[in-house]
């Protein structure tokens, strides 16, 4: 069935053709999510929201884009306001978990086990290393930068989905890559 | 090559999208300098975890979770509630700052009183001070009856 075809039936309230956009979509949707959030919770229930949102405003979508690139702005979109909400939030559980010295609740990607092998550990510190340097980007930069690597969108979708001209595009990702490499040698060189 | 050229196009050296010549005497310069090769290897490794990322797994109780949620008639937070607050902010905030200086005004105004009139220990004392101050200048009183009687 083609993602018109599945729009239609939604409209009519179609909750087979709901459930089938879903499953397709799930994945994308959740991962554009996640690559902001980095919390498999955080990033469900804003998968969650997005689907809701489509569900309840299907009939907006003017299929002038196509629907992966409709969905990734409502998920990215969805994502950076929960981050704007719980900045502060998060700011007070740090220091709370500072004085209860509780170092457990943290990002899952930190999540050690006891049972870790050397390169296992060295490999996780290197992603806390490479995602404290891409969360020190500027915002737009970190956008294009996650969706062209770990989304594997090309520069035309990602004009798409962040409404920008293509150099433009270009120009955030050379510049993410060069801030993120000098972040890393700064990291490395100290 | 120096190192700081190294340092330059690191990345892109990872990316093999430097033009060949320049990419093997980076490459030159990386076996011979100590520094730069721990740099590379270092940069290297955590540069590539970003093509190695394992890529989350959803919950297989996505949809019904999903579907729990629409049953329920769960709503999403209209943004116009946000964006209300934040218009109504700067508003709120310039009010509490109007209300401060005037009451910083009014507090200052009365300590001032207190200090002229705050030593005077009861109601006559109190009412001596004020009259000497406002009415009953003595001194200014005797200075102009001297000036009359010398004309």
């Amino acid at each position: 069935m083609s993602d018109a075809e599945l729009i239609q039936r939604i409209i009519s309230h179609d909750e087979v053709a709901f459930k089938i956009l879903v499953e397709k979509y799930q994945s994308l949707v959740y991962q554009a999510c996640y690559n902001l959030l980095r919390s498999k919770d955080d990033s469900e229930d804003i998968a969650q929201d997005v689907f809701i949102e489509v569900f309840e405003s299907v009939n907006q979508f003017r299929q002038e884009s196509r629907l992966s690139t409709w969905l990734y702005r409502i998920a990215i979109n969805k994502s950076l306001n929960h981050l704007r909400k719980n900045k502060w939030k998060k700011f007070f559980n740090s220091i709370e978990q500072h004085f209860s010295m509780d170092k457990n609740v943290k990002f899952d990607i930190e999540d050690t086990s006891a049972n870790d092998t050397p390169e296992t550990i060295e490999y996780k510190e290197r992603t806390k290393v490479l995602y404290e340097a891409l969360d020190a980007l500027p915002k737009n930069q970190r956008i294009a930068f996650s969706m062209h690597k770990f989304d594997e969108l090309s520069y035309l979708e990602i004009s798409n989905v962040m409404n920008l001209s293509l150099s433009s595009v270009e120009s955030l990702i050379h510049r993410a890559k060069l801030n993120l490499q000098k972040k890393l040698i700064f990291y490395y060189k100290n | 090559m120096k190192c700081r050229q190294v340092h330059n196009n690191l990345i892109d050296l990872i990316e093999q999208s430097l033009p060949d010549s320049l990419s093997d005497d980076m490459f030159k310069h990386i076996k011979s300098c100590v520094e730069c090769g721990v740099l590379y290897k270092n940069v290297l490794a955590t540069y590539s975890v970003v093509n190695s990322m394992p890529k989350p797994e959803i919950n297989p109780f996505f949809f019904t979770r999903l579907q729990q949620r629409l049953e329920s008639g769960e709503k999403l937070e209209t943004p116009m509630i946000p964006s209300f607050i934040k218009r109504l902010q700067p508003i709120a905030i310039a009010f509490l700052m109007i209300i401060g200086i005037g009451s910083g005004i009014l507090i200052g105004k009365s300590l001032a009183n207190y200090k002229l009139y705050g030593n005077a220990s009861n109601q006559k004392a109190l009412l001596e001070t004020y009259a000497s101050e406002y009415y009953l200048n003595a001194t200014g009183e005797d200075s102009l009856n001297a000036l009359l009687t010398n004309e």
